[in-house]
């Protein structure tokens, strides 16, 4: 198509197609140079904002993750090979356990309750009046800082006057050390991980379920097909798709997470909440051990990769097109 | 064909982003000319009162040395490391930084402060306080002024003591558990309404300041006397973290409780903390203030007393062309006496409720200090240990913070919790 218009628009002007026919491969290529020098040139701030922001970063932090580096002075990079990646992996290191497992107890966590939540209330926003009132409710926590969610959500696991355990003990039940007890501080980070993400997953997944048609619901509702049946067979199939991509994206996002735990636990008690974006915060611009951090980086940008094609995979093995 | 043109592109958004980077770094605010020089200050410094009476006194000097211009620039003190280290990778160095002594070790290894003329280091040898001037020592070498010395020491509430039949502070351990187990009110679910001592958890500085203060009231040391080896596994160490998890296993102090809020609220009787928090409690008590006592960190027999020293200091950054300049304005602010006797850095830091750490200062201001409070303070600056500022201090610190945390929630016991913080340390101070 695109030829096609080459040719016409060469033919176009001042009648010169007959003039200028012998040449026309030529004139093409030239063409195309210059439609491609034009079009880097519009790509060019985007490639330049690409370079300078994550092309550049990526390579410093391959290079940092192979050294010792304490910080201010870049003439003091010293290079250390994969020493940085044997001090991490020791055994002895509480990177591997608890931080690793932290982490991927945090994501799984989150992603999980997020996922079960949204689907279940997308499911029933979808049949309510007021639909964009209600979307927006559940959007709320995303637009709210997160030092406010997490210092909201602390007050309330407060173990004395908070309101959860005003709650239990008014139940008649004793009072739960949400965030002081080193079993239940992370499953109580993970619940408002989950509460706080709910929001952005309801919209893309309401948005999934207003493409499924509603004539197989009409079909299977004259088969005698209950609301479950329907649920199962229709909706959660048709909306594979969508729940891909808000798995995909929840799970990365709570791999990469950390500023909840900073705000609610400070990772602590102990390492009990401590997650490797934490981790390599601390290291970084609290230890100076960048060295180290970017080599925690690597580590995680190495999980996060192997996650993904799994689920890719996975989604694919049932059939499901993700391109 | 394509390709080439690609990587002309390429090449081209290369160069672009290097150029632009190139751009950001250098110049910063310094601006010169051959009669003029403005030297930049930054601080943690940027709340009132702190952010006014810096400003007081910058303006004082900016008046009087029109060639030699002083901006200040702050963030918050979380922040603070975190900049320093971004401008100064970034070429955006400030002329004079303010900085916490333990990242001392940190900032002389990556070379990040100048050495200080001879006579400074002379001035802050001998007229300073044994706490300041460690706090600012990094392997024999000093790396600035000392702006502000914190010891520790017991605040009590006197009302809630006084409620509970006890008419005098603790002068030992076994008191503390004593006075904390009568104070200490519970409501019908098992709730602490009233904590008898308060620990805090969660910030690196309220676990392990208390944890050293009480284990230097023991007999015992952070680390050998020649800086090499974690010292605190030790039976003083040991002593100190039992009797904090004791206090804990009574019941009588629970480190959920914010004790930041809750001691101003009386709703704690007796916490370990350092000389700034008066003048936190001044403002957020009013008159309940005079409800506060203060006695040194009491330790396991009658007469043992503890505490922990740290400190901030300004140094001039060894990227600054304008260090001679930069000297100068500290030499003024921190060593010249002002109107009133002491120094102008020395009746600042009085007019925010911190201790000077120029014994002159302190005495030259005593009429003015007359809140027996301050006195706890004013004498651990002679016994106080200093925190060690070597290169991997936070990393100490924060590994020593876990491993207390631990044993407070009962993940880990006291020889296990002690001897892993001790062996991490070990290597962390070898490395250094």
């Amino acid at each position: 198509m695109a030829t096609v218009l080459h040719e016409n628009e060469q033919r176009s002007p001042r009648g010169g197609a007959s003039r200028r026919a012998g040449s026309v491969p030529s004139g093409m290529a030239k063409a195309r140079r210059r439609e491609a020098i034009v079009a880097y040139a519009f790509l060019s701030p985007s490639l330049l904002f690409f370079a300078i922001f994550l092309i550049l970063p990526l390579i410093f932090a391959v290079v940092l993750a192979l050294s010792a580096w304490g910080g201010f002075d870049l003439t003091q990079i010293e290079f250390v090979g994969l020493d940085n990646f044997a001090e991490i992996l020791n055994p002895a290191s509480t990177f591997v356990a608890p931080i690793l497992v932290n982490t991927l107890v945090f994501a799984a966590g989150s992603v999980v309750l997020t996922l079960v939540a949204s689907v279940v209330l997308a499911n029933a926003i979808n049949r309510l009046r007021f639909q964009g009132f209600w979307r927006t409710l559940y959007f709320l926590p995303i637009v709210t800082t997160v030092a406010a969610v997490g210092n909201i959500w602390k007050y309330l696991y407060e173990p004395s006057g908070g309101l959860i355990n005003g709650v239990l003990n008014a139940l008649g039940m004793s009072s739960v050390r949400f965030l002081a007890d080193p079993d239940t501080a992370l499953p109580s980070v993970v619940v408002v991980q989950a509460w706080a993400s709910l929001g952005t997953a309801i919209l893309i997944l309401t948005a999934g379920l207003k493409n499924i048609p509603e004539t197989y619901y009409e079909a299977a509702e004259l088969d005698g097909a209950g609301s479950w049946r329907m649920f199962w067979n229709i909706t959660l199939p048709l909306l594979r798709p969508t729940l891909l991509f808000v798995l995909i994206t929840q799970v990365i996002a709570g791999l990469q997470s950390f500023a909840l735990i900073i705000v609610m636990t400070g990772g602590g008690p102990g390492d009990a909440t401590n997650v490797a974006g934490f981790e390599m915060y601390q290291q970084a611009f609290n230890f100076g051990m960048w060295g180290i951090a970017s080599a925690m980086a690597l580590v995680l940008f190495l999980i996060i990769f192997a996650i993904t094609l799994l689920q890719l995979w996975l989604f694919r093995q049932r059939g499901e097109e993700t391109s | 064909m394509r390709w080439g043109t690609a990587g002309r592109a390429a090449a081209l958004a290369t160069a672009a982003a290097l150029a632009l980077a190139s751009c950001s770094t250098g110049g910063g605010d310094r601006t010169t000319d051959s009669d003029k020089v403005t030297l930049t200050v930054l601080t943690h410094y940027g709340n009132d009162p702190l952010k006014s009476g810096l400003q007081k006194m910058v303006d004082e000097w900016n008046k009087n040395n029109p060639s030699i211009q002083v901006k200040t620039q702050a963030v918050t003190y979380d922040d603070l490391l975190q900049t320093i280290t971004v401008r100064q990778t970034g070429g955006k160095a400030p002329d004079i930084i303010q900085a916490y002594s333990l990242w001392g070790g940190q900032l002389e290894r990556a070379r990040v402060l100048a050495e200080p003329p001879e006579d400074i280091q002379q001035d802050i040898k001998t007229n300073y306080s044994k706490a300041a001037v460690g706090s600012v020592t990094v392997d024999g070498k000093i790396l600035g002024y000392p702006t502000e010395v914190q010891t520790y020491a017991l605040f009590y509430n006197k009302k809630l003591l006084a409620e509970a039949g006890v008419t005098e502070p603790p002068k030992t351990w076994d008191e503390i558990a004593e006075v904390a187990a009568k104070v200490t009110k519970r409501d019908s679910k098992g709730n602490i309404q009233v904590a008898g001592f308060g620990l805090t958890s969660g910030w690196d500085s309220a676990v392990v300041h208390p944890f050293l203060s009480l284990l230097q009231a023991a007999g015992g040391q952070f680390v050998s006397d020649d800086g090499t080896k974690a010292a605190f596994n030790s039976p003083a160490g040991k002593a100190a973290l039992e009797f904090e998890k004791s206090l804990i296993d009574a019941k009588v102090a629970d480190p959920a409780i914010n004790v930041l809020q809750a001691f101003p609220s009386e709703k704690v009787a007796m916490t370990i903390n350092a000389g700034w928090w008066i003048g936190s409690l001044k403002t957020a008590m009013k008159d309940k203030y005079e409800n506060v006592g203060v006695v040194p960190v009491p330790g396991p027999k009658p007469g043992d007393k503890g505490s922990l020293a740290y400190g901030f200091f300004m140094g001039v950054n060894n990227k600054s062309p304008h260090k001679d300049e930069a000297w100068q304005f500290l030499k003024w602010m921190n060593a010249e006496k002002g109107p009133d006797g002491a120094t102008r850095m020395g009746s600042f830091q009085y007019s925010i409720g911190t201790i000077p750490g120029r014994p002159a200062d302190s005495e030259a201001l005593a009429d003015e200090i007359t809140d027996p409070n301050y006195q706890p303070f004013t004498e651990a600056l002679e016994y106080a240990m200093p925190e060690p500022n070597g290169r991997n201090g936070q990393k100490i610190k924060t590994t020593l913070q876990k491993s207390i945390e631990g044993v407070w929630t009962g993940t880990q016991s006291v020889d296990e919790a002690l001897a892993n913080a001790a062996e991490q340390a070990d290597a962390l101070l070898s490395s250094g």
